[in-house]
């Protein structure tokens, strides 16, 4: 309190008017900018949204998968893969993650549970029981993130197709 | 590393947001307001240590909030203008019977909000018996009351 306050009739107060209204200027253009922030967060541009919702692969075809674009880390993501008739075939049915995508994430839990997991060439298979030829099926990765920034993943059925994808992880 | 990274972070956006909702924003005058703050706080609380309740971390992320806090008083102390950005300065909103209304309306405080504070802190009942009403730079009213025998 080395400088002299400004003084209001009697009163000894630190006013600074032009400082004032440069600021409710700043503070105007601030809360845009927060409405701005907030209108990406519910469209979906810093975190799962509707519209970045992506499909990775034809939907309809033999593998699709569906996952949002932008992720956190450390929250809960699901992946969605779909499975059409042509691939569901046999009594076995066993997909592939990439090595380096799943290393970037804690797997929490796969549904239906698959028979097995296991590392062959880069790559964890998931080999998954089938009683009957289905027409289709469903299956469903969760996982949380444990690193940030760009990852891109790949998954596929074994001897069959596969998709590519690319989640932004936000720290 | 992370623990600090998380913290300044989570310190500089704090400081932004409450800077920018304005002085009366969480002035605490309201129940709601206060509910409003521990809301906030233990959001931030479990962004800040996320899965990490070890000690250490929690030691870290002290120390960096106090080392921001403690570096940004020494800038403000140096430099008044940063102070001034930070922390606000006060605003006279009603002056011996006069009522700044565009001053009051860009603070989003009304006549009633004079006379909360006047009845709180002075036992006032009306206008007439305040001399000044100043806008804090923590969002508090604060009211000057006229006194007898000495001229307004």
């Amino acid at each position: 309190m080395s400088t002299a306050m400004a003084r209001i009739g009697e009163l000894e107060v630190g006013q600074d008017l032009k400082f004032e209204r440069r600021w409710w200027k700043f503070e105007r253009t601030g809360w845009i900018l927060l409405a701005l922030v907030l209108l990406f967060a519910i469209l979906g541009y810093l975190g799962p949204g509707p519209l970045t919702k992506h499909v990775a692969g034809t939907r309809g075809g033999p593998l699709w998968l569906e996952y949002h674009r932008y992720e956190r880390y450390h929250a809960p993501v699901d992946l969605r893969v779909h499975i059409g008739a042509v691939a569901a075939r046999g009594k076995e049915l066993q997909l592939w993650i990439d090595r380096e995508y799943v290393d970037a994430v804690s797997m929490e839990d796969v549904e239906p549970q698959p028979e097995s997991v296991e590392l062959k060439n880069e790559r964890f298979v998931y080999t998954f029981k089938v009683s009957e030829t289905p027409r289709t099926a469903k299956i469903l990765f969760q996982f949380k993130p444990n690193k940030f920034g760009k990852t891109p993943g790949r998954l596929g059925i074994v001897d069959g197709p596969e998709v590519r994808f690319t989640h932004l992880f936000y720290p | 590393m992370e623990s600090v990274i998380r913290g300044l972070l989570l310190y500089t956006f704090l400081l932004l947001v409450f800077r920018l909702a304005g002085k009366r924003t969480l002035a605490q005058s309201t129940n709601f307001e206060l509910v409003l703050l521990l809301i906030i706080s233990e959001t931030t609380q479990q962004a800040m240590v996320d899965e990490d309740h070890s000690i250490t971390n929690g030691l870290l992320l002290i120390l960096t909030l106090m080392a921001c806090t403690i570096s940004l008083s020494l800038l403000k102390q140096r430099y008044r203008t940063l102070e001034k950005w930070l922390d606000d300065v006060p605003l006279v909103i009603f002056e011996n019977g006069h009522m700044h209304k565009d001053r009051m309306d860009k603070l989003r405080v009304d006549e009633g909000d004079i006379l909360a504070a006047a009845r709180q802190h002075q036992g006032l009942q009306n206008l007439d018996e305040i001399k000044y009403a100043v806008v804090e730079r923590n969002g508090k009213i604060a009211i000057i009351p006229k006194r007898t025998g000495k001229s307004g």
